[in-house]
């Protein structure tokens, strides 16, 4: 039977393994990073960044050093939610899947400390892998802290509804070895509400029937795969009131510790940050649906959730910290991010991708072509620091687009 | 030997410390109740008559026209008063078991002398240097010839002494070796002008270590240079900025006294906890001799050191001045104008002024920069010093001993044997017993406690639960009886436990005085109950136990040094209501930063509970502060019906109690409002889904309030087997 014009190989695949079909192929879980699919970039990609003739930021800057300024003169150093940071960057959080927990997120965490910037950990780590386990918490904490030039970077430490179970903030904030961060007050806590890639669901990993078992207690298991079981975190159930006092209740029995916490690209995004914000978030982080994942239905990466484009739109301009993640690894979507509300860009699938390509220097490597770009785009504005970009340094392409800016 | 320093061998070869206040009144009724307070101390004591500023300066009139008005002076004028007042002081006091110094800070000192040798005195204080730079204008030449005569006159009257104040100098920000040098070197002025008593000083620094070092450094250089004279080592207690919280301060002192135990010191002068503030009282200065006596008697001698790096620079600056004449007056003059003495931060004309000195990494004093000193192999840094980080450097002691932990615990056998904690444990044994007698004549019924279960208190303010393998399933020990007791009111309407909880709380709580990791609560729930009925409980129990102490145990009392008065307010008055809104409004306006969405942090409650004569209630706390179980006001979102009861005199919280949320939705929602994820309480929510009663309750942390009761400086105090946050131990 043929039905040309209709998704034949897909519907057929359905039928042959159910379930199954909803996610991608297990054989390439712990190999792949996945993401939305759309190969000719979003609506971030299509604006242009606009240099103007008259440069008055510039002026300013030739009189403050007595001669023309070039792009090396640009000062990348940003506040990320109470951190100082040498760039607008910061590692974004890989999850409990199997990608990161290799070595690479203990590469990560080293050249995240060296480069000075924020890193942090995601959810689940310590119900899956435990604390001080290799590549647990533990060791990224110190393969960071032991890096970290004085007075930069910073750990934020998210925690989702299964982690309360296994107190993963209490732990952390009561342990000696934490204590160094929190004495410098680079230590925070993330209150992870969802993930761009797979907004509305909570963190997903695919696991061996007997690592399973193991966590039976804590997650809900889904046996989709003959040789593998589907694990999955709760959403967790939110409402403004509850985003608002969770947070304050952070706030209250971590008082020395940072305050972040991730959003999905949702509806209500707009009317989220400001709840999180009110309520004394140091940070709010939006994922965007082009967002990265290690596991994800095949669904959801294309059609669920705002590009951020949209959830830049709907947020407007604001003073607070707003960080955005979704594709970042190069300068011109970091800048137009940062021209479009957004303190900084973590960078998620780039940093391991770097750190795969070379263990040792990969992502400082990243960093350093990507600060170079941030510098010449940000310089060739007009402009001298990051916080200096704003919405008129983009153009819309098509009429179309003068939405996302409105 | 005889005199002051007769005395002081006697005490150091009998292994006492020799403690002694700095202290002085212009009526002298007072000053006579202040040598008599400090002569019956529960320690080996000297006395001190500490002058006034006019005489210090020699305005001997004004002080006499001071006297005439009535007006307080800050010390008493020994000029000014006869000497038949004075005699009518010391009558029956001063003697062979009780010498006394005059203390005074003159850089012309022969009228003082002249004064004190007249009225029977024979040991005093001072130095042409140290009591020159830091306090006077007088021109180091000028006070140098006073000194002389001053020395020579009193070197005259057999035994007399003569301490010298140059281990002080500005009080910090010194390094070591040049105290120690500027001391032995004014010890040397004196014996030159005939002085045979000397006594040798320095002033505990910012480092135990560094201080040891300084202390051998001291020692070795007296052995090198006064062998024959009568001479011994005195220690101040810690001269700069002063820690502002009564433990900081009495750990300082504490440590003070064991440098000088273990170092060879014979004699201390203490600070009080009132020093950051004002004037010491009599009383409180009683309190710091005792403590500094009792932390004392615990500490044994160390073997002798050499002194290291200090003695080296300290050599070095003695023989540069000595090399300078042999008339040591002359070269003083000559040595601070070439600059080989230049003491950091002086702002003195004679003192060169190019030495810094900085608090290191480490905590130790170090040079940023020695000037013309002829300091061996000293580079110092390069770096200038900020006004702010002159700041930080200059409340290093006070921010280290105001926020370090409390001392610990002895050994289990010391505490459970020390005379105190057998005193406390029953003073806890009675209290307890009253409050079971009030509970059952009122209707409560005792059940024993659970100790672990699937699921507990999730806590508050950071601490970790711990985790017990239950047959391969995750079990927790309780961190309170909360849940155990709502589902109690199944059975009972009315009902109490005293429950242990375990609560791993952050390592920082070991510095607050009021954290165990392991404590107990009188945990008590009455069904249908409101809050103000359980807060009436609450002052009840707190009353009852309390008078069956005072009543029963005066002597105990006596014996800690509680004063059974500070219970007076609280057995006759009720106790005071307000809301968290009014506490948040009073700190804020004092300039305390507190959030108004959280719970008053530990240093707010301290605040507010200083300014109370007896417990007192905060209720209505916000949401987002405390656990789910604690009822949200139905006609006030966001404020619970909760209370604190919060003790006077800085012991802050002692008991915490609300109306319970009962409502299965409530809780569920509640529960995601303070990040639980209700699945792991599958059974109390089956229950409460079932049905419980509404209810109010409290739990009273039982060390805390023996705490208060007993007036004890730490809640590990009131535990037989403590456990401090962050420490292992028995």
């Amino acid at each position: 039977m043929k039905a040309s014009g209709f998704p034949e190989d897909a519907v057929r695949l359905r039928a042959r393994t159910g379930a199954a079909a909803a996610f991608p192929s297990t054989s390439s879980y712990g190999q792949e990073l996945f993401g939305a699919t759309g190969a000719a970039g979003d609506a971030i990609d299509e604006l242009r960044l606009v240099p103007p003739v008259f440069v008055p930021e510039r002026l300013e800057k030739l009189i403050d050093l007595a001669r023309e300024p070039l792009y090396s003169d640009v000062d990348l150093m940003t506040d990320i939610g109470g951190f100082s940071s040498t760039l607008p960057v910061y590692l974004s959080a890989f999850g409990s899947t199997q990608v990161a927990n290799s070595s690479l997120g203990v590469d990560a965490s080293r050249q995240a400390a060296l480069l000075g910037i924020p890193m942090v950990i995601g959810e689940n780590i310590v119900p899956v892998n435990g604390y001080a386990s290799d590549r647990g918490l533990l060791d990224r904490i110190q393969a960071y802290a032991s890096h970290v030039p004085d007075g930069f970077g910073g750990v934020a430490i998210q925690q989702s509804t299964e982690d309360a179970d296994a107190e993963v903030w209490n732990l952390v904030y009561s342990h000696p070895s934490a204590q160094p961060l929190l004495d410098t007050g680079r230590l925070a806590f993330e209150l992870k509400v969802g993930q761009g890639a797979k907004p509305g669901l909570g963190g997903m990993t695919v696991l061996a029937p007997e690592a399973a078992e193991r966590v039976a207690e804590q997650f809900s298991l889904d046996p989709l795969w003959g040789d593998r079981v589907l694990r999955s975190s709760s959403p967790g159930t939110f409402t403004d009131e509850i985003l608002r006092q969770q947070i304050r209740l952070m706030r209250n029995n971590f008082p020395r510790a940072r305050i972040w916490v991730k959003l999905p690209p949702a509806r209500d995004v707009s009317e989220a940050v400001r709840v999180a914000w009110l309520a004394g978030a140091d940070a709010v982080t939006v994922d965007g649906a082009e967002g990265g994942t290690g596991w994800a239905p095949t669904s959801f990466l294309d059609h669920v959730g705002l590009p951020l484009a949209e959830c830049l739109r709907r947020i407007g301009p604001v003073e607070d910290c707003l960080l955005v993640t979704g594709r970042m690894w190069e300068g011109t979507r970091a800048v137009k991010c940062l021209a479009l509300g957004a303190r900084a860009v973590g960078l998620g699938r780039a940093a391991l991708l770097a750190v795969d390509t070379d263990p040792a220097s990969g992502l400082l490597r990243l960093a350093e072509c990507l600060a170079l770009e941030m510098r010449l785009l940000i310089s060739a504005l007009g402009k001298y620091s990051p916080d200096a970009v704003s919405a008129d340094d983009v153009w819309p392409s098509t009429a179309q687009k003068v939405e996302v800016l409105r | 030997m005889t005199g002051f320093g007769g005395f002081v061998a006697r005490a150091h070869a009998a292994g006492q410390l020799v403690v002694q206040p700095r202290m002085g009144f212009s009526d002298p009724g007072r000053m006579r109740g202040g040598l008599i307070a400090t002569k019956l101390a529960d320690a080996t004591t000297v006395g001190t008559l500490t002058l006034d500023s006019y005489t210090r300066v020699g305005a001997n009139d004004e002080a006499r026209r001071a006297l005439a008005e009535g007006a307080a002076l800050n010390g008493y004028p020994i000029v000014a008063h006869d000497a038949a007042t004075t005699a009518s002081v010391v009558e029956g006091l001063r003697g062979q078991d009780f010498p006394v110094q005059i203390r005074h800070g003159s850089a012309c000192p022969e009228h003082i002398v002249d004064a004190l040798v007249r009225t029977g005195f024979d040991a005093t204080e001072g130095g042409p240097v140290s009591y020159c730079l830091p306090y006077s204008r007088l021109p180091l030449r000028e006070s140098v010839r006073n000194w002389e005569r001053a020395c020579q006159r009193l070197a005259a009257v057999p035994g007399s002494h003569l301490e010298t104040f140059g281990g002080c100098m500005m009080g910090q920000l010194c390094p070591p070796s040049l105290l120690v040098a500027i001391s032995v070197l004014e010890g040397l002025f004196f014996a030159q002008h005939g002085m045979r008593g000397i006594s040798l000083s320095y002033a505990q620094q910012t480092d135990l270590a560094q201080d040891t070092d300084a202390m051998f450094a001291l020692r070795r250089l007296g052995e090198e240079f006064f062998a024959g004279l009568d001479w011994h080592i005195v220690v101040y207690a810690y001269m700069g900025v002063y820690p502002k919280t009564p433990h900081g301060a009495l750990n300082l002192l504490a440590q003070a006294a064991r440098l000088a135990v273990r170092t060879g010191g014979a004699r201390l002068i203490v600070k009080t906890v009132a020093e950051a503030y004002r004037i010491p009282t009599v009383a409180e200065n009683v309190e710091a001799l005792e403590h500094a006596a009792s932390a004392a008697a615990l500490t044994s001698a160390l073997p002798v050191g050499d002194g290291g790096e200090v003695y080296r620079e300290a050599r070095a600056l003695i023989d540069a001045v000595l090399n300078l004449s042999d008339d040591l007056g002359r070269a003083f003059v000559q040595a601070f104008a070439l600059g080989y003495l230049d003491v950091p931060y002086c702002l003195h004309p004679d003192n060169a002024g190019r030495a810094r000195g900085h608090v290191d990494a480490s905590g130790r004093l170090a040079w940023t920069s020695v000037g013309a000193m002829p300091i061996p192999g000293a580079t110092g840094r390069s770096a200038g010093i900020t006004s702010s980080s002159l700041l930080t450097a200059l409340s290093h002691v006070e921010r280290t001993f105001d926020w370090s932990p409390m001392e610990t615990p002895p050994s289990p056998q010391q505490h459970l044997a020390s005379p105190v904690t057998k005193t406390v444990m029953r003073i806890q044994d009675t209290a307890l017993t009253a409050a079971r007698e009030y509970l059952r004549d009122n209707g409560f019924v005792e059940l024993l406690p659970a100790i672990i279960g699937p699921v507990t208190d999730p806590g508050v303010r950071g601490s970790k639960q711990v985790d017990v393998d239950y047959y391969g399933h995750k079990y927790k020990l309780m961190t309170s009886a909360i849940l155990y007791k709502q589902a109690s009111l199944l059975g009972f309407d009315k009902l109490f436990y005293i429950a242990p909880n375990v609560r791993l709380e952050p390592p920082e709580t070991a510095s607050t005085a009021r954290h165990l990791a392991e404590f107990h609560q009188l945990d008590v729930e009455i069904s249908g109950a409101s809050r103000e009925d359980a807060m009436q409980v609450v002052e009840d129990l707190v009353r009852v136990m309390v008078q069956r102490v005072v009543t029963t145990m005066p002597a105990e009392l006596e014996q800690l040094g509680r004063d059974a008065d500070a219970f007076k307010d609280l057995l006759v008055s009720a106790f005071d209501r307000r809301t968290h809104a009014s506490a948040v409004a009073d700190l804020l306006e004092i300039g305390h930063p507190q959030s108004a969405d959280a719970e008053i942090d530990w240093q707010g409650e301290e605040i507010l509970s200083r300014k109370s004569s007896r417990p007192f209630f905060v209720t209505d706390y916000p949401k987002g502060c405390r656990g789910f179980y604690d009822r949200e006001n139905r006609d006030v979102p966001g404020m619970l019906r909760n209370f604190d009861l919060i003790a006077p005199e800085g012991y802050g919280e002692l008991c915490s109690g609300s109306e319970r949320e009962f409502e299965y939705a409530k809780i569920v929602a509640r529960m995601r409002e303070t990040g639980e994820n209700p699945a792991k309480y599958g059974w109390y929510l089956q229950m409460v889904r079932e049905g419980i009663p509404d209810s109010a309750g409290f739990g009273i942390g039982i060390q805390r309030f023996i705490r208060y009761v007993a007036g004890l400086d730490s809640v590990w105090q009131a535990s037989a087997y403590p456990k401090i946050p962050g420490q292992v131990s028995a």
